[in-house]
């Protein structure tokens, strides 16, 4: 299956006439997307607002945050089941809009804080900050709950995404990364390469805390086989909202996850990926069991891994499901390699033997603090834990978003002294 | 220049006092260095001198720690240490939680550093490791000459404000975790770790596997139709409206509640609070998380000799070992006040 | 918490769903609970039958607390 990535760098992004993508600079009609979203009657206002690199600006409660993507060719649409249609978008091309990003925010009492501070030292914890922001500030409908709410307000950010990324549509793209990948049972390309898969695991708990698979809820769901093309193209959606924000998977580290990245980059060359496996995070010993034994089973059966890579959907007792694939996978004859974070307070609860190959994606823990500088500008909110946002604080690294990336969006690892 | 000045403790045996008899000696102070301290010493070399030995019975330490933190600071203070030296304890328990108590008493108290060694599955470690730097020490006193070298070399670090890792200077890790930024991306290390393992090459992996300590288990209960049994849990379970404030992400604090009369814990006085689960089947029915009602009804049915007259609860999400041993600690003392047999803990 | 009660001297059992954690972890009575969110519980079952299968819970943990044990064991809940 060929999927190419057609890329275009964003060098600004400003308000204006009419929206359109001319030399790296994206103008957004202000008007017409603040209209397109409000046709969503669980919403009963939309303010847009635009942040850059460097500026003196923080952005506070966030819930998610997409890139902008669309679907120019081939079959299946971007975000299938939630915005677009359900045939699978595995092969065709795709345009992205790199350097930017579509972030929602919202107030809502009680919600795990997320930060994204543009310049100073949280800046350099935070993947978001060398991004050109698109922010929707989206407000509820009259007598719309939160839940509604919150559905609402990711639906705005992924047609947002697609919006904006339509404006690339006739234009050459300044990189394209075609990636190439087999479905079980074509030819893989060089017998002498291992065979690699990736195990992505996802959280879905309940309402405002679960991811969508082509607009689906997870809850129930049984570890299934996803084609990583279609993981670009936005089969797994973040409704996790509720969730400390330096290991929250938002939908931007789906949708560019850096292990099916990598692993694209090197097939071919190191190895051969021949695919990805999603599995759930249930609540019962039993079910975990059961999940972890199907996932390394369509891994060895179907797939015909010989190396796995393993990320988590969210933390605490998913490090249970976590370590119970890996040791399912390596009794199989599958070598695995696990991405985790790590917090020496809570520690992990159950590690394994097994899991001899852990690649650390960073330390969230009471001894993690930033010295958040004071900012001119806040999107979002105009307090922060009890106090002026704007002003200069101790931020704990829990609250910097995607600092402690479960799937390696972050840029830290933790050394123990 | 001024040398630096070194309390070294030691426990009876190495003191000089006696053997396990001695085992409950007071702490003691005495000037120079006694015993392997004289090796210490050499260790040191010219620039620091061991000014003092603390000695104490192993028991003395162990058996009460609050009395021992109580007064080493003001048998220590007037020798003016610049750095403690403890041990070292090897496999040795209760010497190792003593080194570990008293690092952290005169670590806070005169802030000064404290090093000491140990086996690394010495209970002491537990305790000690993030207070003082705990060299890794094998588990007999013939490792002597080497952990005293060791501990020697680090102190003279410490002293001289130089910095120190787990793996150049061979103490265990503390458990200090800090983040530095790596160039490499978390997914590129991770394939080419993957790629190593696949070709037979080596590897290392970013996270080593925590340790935990063996309690040993309490006697069992005779017969719990005699008993009195107590429930605690880590569910979040509060009144309903919360107004104790238990957190439902990093519990600060634990709860008591009076069973009271009460047969059952109904929705309408109680809810769920817990971060980390889907809090609507508790909320419906605490009962799923606190037992009370079936506790109750065992209690009637004469299975129970006696309820506890409070239930405890805390909340387990993201909650740190430190302070989930504090709660337990504590919950654990008024239970024993109370004279509770027997414990029936919920966890989620 | 558990080992923090039993080091104190007071027989423990705890009654978690993830008893695969509380064995790594050291508590030295453990018993298999239901699930994560009600591990005492089971919303799946009609009232009576739930309250039937919460005694039967707690008698087992009672006679796990009269066991003698020299290790961190699992208590089957039982037929």
């Amino acid at each position: 299956m060929r999927l190419e990535l057609a890329y275009y760098e964003i060098r600004d992004v400003r308000f204006g006439g009419a929206t359109r993508l001319d030399d790296h600079v994206l103008t957004i009609n202000r008007e017409e997307l603040s209209a397109t979203l409000l046709e969503d009657e669980r919403l009963g206002g939309m303010d847009l607002a635009l942040a850059h690199p460097g500026e003196r600006c923080r952005i506070v409660h966030l819930t998610d945050i997409q890139d902008a993507r669309v679907k120019v060719s081939g079959p299946g649409e971007i975000f299938p089941g939630m915005v677009g249609g359900l045939a699978a978008p595995v092969e065709g091309r795709t345009n992205i809009l790199r350097g930017l990003c579509v972030a929602e925010t919202a107030e809502m009492p009680g919600m795990l804080e997320s930060v994204v501070d543009m310049s100073g030292p949280v800046a350099t914890l935070t993947p978001f900050s060398s991004l050109h922001h698109l922010v929707l500030l989206p407000r509820p409908a009259d007598g719309v709950g939160r839940v509604p709410y919150g559905h609402a307000l990711l639906k705005a950010g992924l047609r947002a995404s697609v919006y904006l990324a339509e404006a690339s549509r006739e234009l050459p793209p300044d990189d394209l990364v075609v990636s190439e990948l087999p479905i079980p049972g074509e030819p893989t390309g060089d017998g002498n390469l291992p065979r690699v898969a990736y195990l992505c695991q996802v959280s879905a708990i309940e309402d405002l805390r679960e991811i969508f698979l082509y607009g689906g809820r997870a809850r129930q769901m049984l570890p299934t086989l996803l084609h990583p093309h279609e993981l670009l193209n936005g089969a797994i959606v973040n409704g996790i909202f509720d969730t400390p924000a330096c290991r929250r998977n938002v939908t931007y580290g789906h949708v560019n996850n850096p292990v099916v990245m990598e692993l694209i980059r090197r097939h071919g060359s190191d190895l051969r990926f021949v695919g990805m496996i999603v599995t759930p995070t249930p609540p019962t010993l039993r079910e975990k069991e059961r999940g972890a034994a199907m996932a390394a089973k369509l891994a060895r059966y179907v797939l015909g891994a010989e190396g796995i890579v393993q990320t988590k959907g969210g933390g605490g007792h998913m490090v249970v499901d976590h370590m119970l694939a890996c040791e399912r996978c390596e009794e199989l004859g599958i070598k695995t390699v696990l991405l985790n974070d790590r917090s020496v307070d809570t520690a992990d609860i159950y590690t394994s033997e097994r899991a001899d190959a852990i690649i650390c994606t960073g330390a969230s823990g009471v001894d993690q603090w930033l010295e958040a500088p004071a900012m001119e500008r806040v999107i979002g909110g105009t307090t922060l834990e009890g106090g002026d946002a704007r002003e200069a604080r101790r931020l704990p690294l829990t609250r910097v978003q995607s600092a402690t990336d479960l799937l390696g969006l972050g840029r830290v690892r933790a050394i123990e002294f | 220049m001024a040398k630096f000045r070194v309390l070294h403790y030691l426990n009876q045996y190495f003191g000089q006092i006696g053997g396990e008899a001695e085992a409950d000696a007071r702490l003691q102070i005495r000037p120079g260095p006694v015993g392997p301290g004289t090796l210490l010493q050499a260790a040191l070399g010219a620039s620091a001198e061991v000014v003092a030995t603390l000695v104490g019975g192993d028991n003395y330490v162990a058996s009460d720690a609050e009395r021992a933190r109580a007064e080493v600071v003001e048998l220590v203070r007037p020798w003016r240490p610049d750095v403690l030296v403890a041990g070292p304890a090897f496999a040795s328990g209760r010497y190792g939680l003593a080194c570990g108590t008293l690092c952290e008493a005169l670590g806070k108290a005169l802030g000064i550093p404290a090093v000491t060694a140990m086996h690394p599955e010495n209970p002491g470690v537990e305790l000690g490791r993030r207070h003082a730097y705990i060299v890794a020490a094998g588990t007999t006193a013939r490792g002597m000459e080497e952990a005293l070298g060791r501990m020697a070399g680090l102190a003279g670090k410490l002293l001289r404000g130089e910095p120190v890792t787990p793996a150049a200077d061979a103490y265990i890790p503390r458990g200090i975790l800090i983040n530095e930024v790596v160039e490499a991306p978390a997914a590129r290390r991770g394939v080419e770790m993957l790629l190593a393992k696949l070709g037979g090459d080596p590897y290392e992996s970013e996270i080593p596997r925590p340790r935990w300590d063996r309690v040993p288990p309490p006697a069992p209960i005779k017969d719990p139709a005699l008993a009195t049994i107590a429930l605690v849990s880590e569910g979040g379970i509060v009144l309903r409206g919360n107004p104790d404030r238990l957190e439902s992400w990093g519990a600060s604090k634990y709860l008591k509640y009076p069973t009271g009369a009460s047969a059952d814990l109904t929705p309408d006085a109680y809810e769920c609070i817990h971060g980390g689960f889907d809090v609507s089947y508790a909320c419906a029915d605490p009962d799923r998380i606190v037992p009370l009602d079936a506790a109750r009804s065992l209690e009637r049915d004469g299975q129970i000799g006696r309820l506890f007259p409070f239930w405890f609860c805390t909340m387990g999400n993201n909650t740190t070992l430190d302070n989930a041993r504090k709660f337990g600690a504590g919950i654990a003392r008024e239970l024993r006040e109370g004279g509770a047999d027997g414990v029936i803990l919920t966890a989620t | 918490m558990a080992k923090e009660l039993e080091r104190a001297g007071l027989p423990t059992v705890l009654v978690t769903c993830l008893t695969n954690v509380a064995e790594m972890v050291g508590a030295n009575r453990i018993l298999a609970g239901v699930a994560i969110p009600h591990p005492v519980g089971d919303p799946g079952l009609a009232a009576s039958v739930e309250q039937q299968q919460r005694r039967r819970l707690l008698l087992r943990a009672l006679e796990a607390l009269t066991v003698p044990v020299e290790a961190p064991r699992l208590f089957a809940v039982g037929s």
